[in-house]
């Protein structure tokens, strides 16, 4: 007698979705290239043959990384829509999307990763200082 | 890639080489790659340009996930008694790093990891993604160079010095190699013994050619006639050879 007979049949559609899952992942073809993959989990004692689970990285990675773009694409056009348009030319220049440390710092921020662009940096002593008192 | 600029913060690639101070490190391969994937996904974003600063934070991040993700996944197949990791390993991990912003079905327990968010949320991706291969062939990374192994004592059929080593190490390098041997042996050079040797020599010499000389006046005035020796005498006087001249009037006197 059986006494969880549903429990079997649950087990069943449970591999078979995950045969199901590996499979399509040998379908799907991800920016990340498997070489560059197999590289970094070997660096890191990740060892299995399989290369659907090398894939599975990639795909996990590429989901990731692209994430983080479009969060600091949306602060980006935020950002833009906010800006006061002076000047034809300047608006024009403004549409451009430009990747920069202060929308991908936000966007890293709800991911709990810190990453903090240098308000400035000090080439000499005298970075800083007052141009009249540096005359002195 | 098409329609991406760069606009670099401090560096110059157009106005000439990179500074010579910069040295190669390991990574720099698995970088620039990664490098090239980072601005390939922010194409596909919708991003026209970045700045280098913001692409290579991207692109350390970039590595870290796989590498952060690979340890996790590591991690709960050891905890399990394995060391290949599986599926549910990484699918494990990836809830372990997804725990930082929360994700539905995180309170539940006893759930198959099949039906776990993060699977339904890749296969979402894969489906409404576009594919975008990698720009170039990659090749396998990094080189395997097979290195020459030092043979053991046992296999040079040496005896190691000592009854504390082993014979199956690797054996010692020869004494040549730190230590300063002469490259040949010197014998002690005697200029005055070599100096008589040379002159004894030459005593010798001259003793052979000076019989053979007599051997041959010995023949000549036996069998030669005596007209034939004047006027050899007499060409000789006339060329000027007065040395072969007077050898054979002296051979001509000693015939008689």
């Amino acid at each position: 007698m059986n006494p969880n007979p549903q429990s079997s049949d649950g087990k069943h559609d449970d591999d078979s979705a995950l045969s199901d899952f590996l499979a399509s992942l040998m379908d799907y073809t991800p920016t990340i290239p498997d070489e560059l993959v197999k590289h970094y989990l070997a660096k890191s004692g990740f060892q299995c043959p399989d290369v659907r689970l090398i894939r599975l990285v990639a795909v996990a990675t590429q989901k990731f990384v692209a994430e983080v773009a479009s969060d600091a694409l949306q602060h980006c056009k935020a950002r833009q829509a906010a800006v006061v348009k002076d000047k034809r030319d300047k608006q024009q220049k403004d549409k451009r999307l430009i990747l920069v440390m202060d929308d991908l710092s936000k966007s890293l921020h709800e991911y709990g990763v810190n990453v903090k662009h240098q308000e400035y940096f000090a080439d000499s002593p005298s970075t800083g200082i007052d141009p009249a008192s540096r005359e002195e | 890639m098409s329609g991406v600029e760069t606009t670099g913060d401090t560096r110059k690639g157009e106005d000439g080489p990179s500074s010579s101070l910069e040295r190669a490190k390991a990574d720099d391969f698995g970088i620039s790659i990664s490098k090239i994937v980072v601005a390939q996904i922010c194409e596909s974003v919708g991003y026209q340009g970045y700045k280098e600063f913001a692409l290579e934070a991207l692109t350390d991040i970039s590595i870290w996930y796989p590498c952060d993700l690979a340890k996790n996944a590591s991690f709960h197949a050891n905890l399990d008694g394995r060391t290949e990791c599986d599926v549910l390993d990484i699918t494990r991990a990836l809830e372990d790093l997804g725990d930082s912003h929360g994700f539905p079905g995180a309170s539940e327990t006893g759930n198959c990891l099949v039906d776990s968010w993060i699977v339904k949320e890749i296969t979402q991706f894969m489906d409404t993604k576009e594919e975008i291969p990698f720009a170039q062939p990659v090749p396998k990374f990094p080189v395997v160079r097979n290195e020459k192994l030092v043979p053991s004592f046992k296999h040079m059929n040496e005896a190691p010095p000592g009854k504390h080593i082993p014979s199956w190490l690797p054996a010692f390098p020869d004494p040549h190699t730190y230590n300063h041997t002469p490259m040949w042996t010197e014998r002690a050079s005697n200029p005055c013994a070599d100096k008589i040797e040379q002159a004894r020599r030459q005593i010798k010499a001259e003793r052979a050619l000076l019989r053979l000389q007599q051997r041959f006046v010995l023949v000549v005035c036996t069998i030669l006639p005596k007209e034939a020796i004047i006027s050899d005498s007499i060409i000789f006087l006339l060329i000027g050879d007065s040395v072969h001249a007077c050898y054979w009037m002296s051979m001509l006197i000693m015939r008689g």
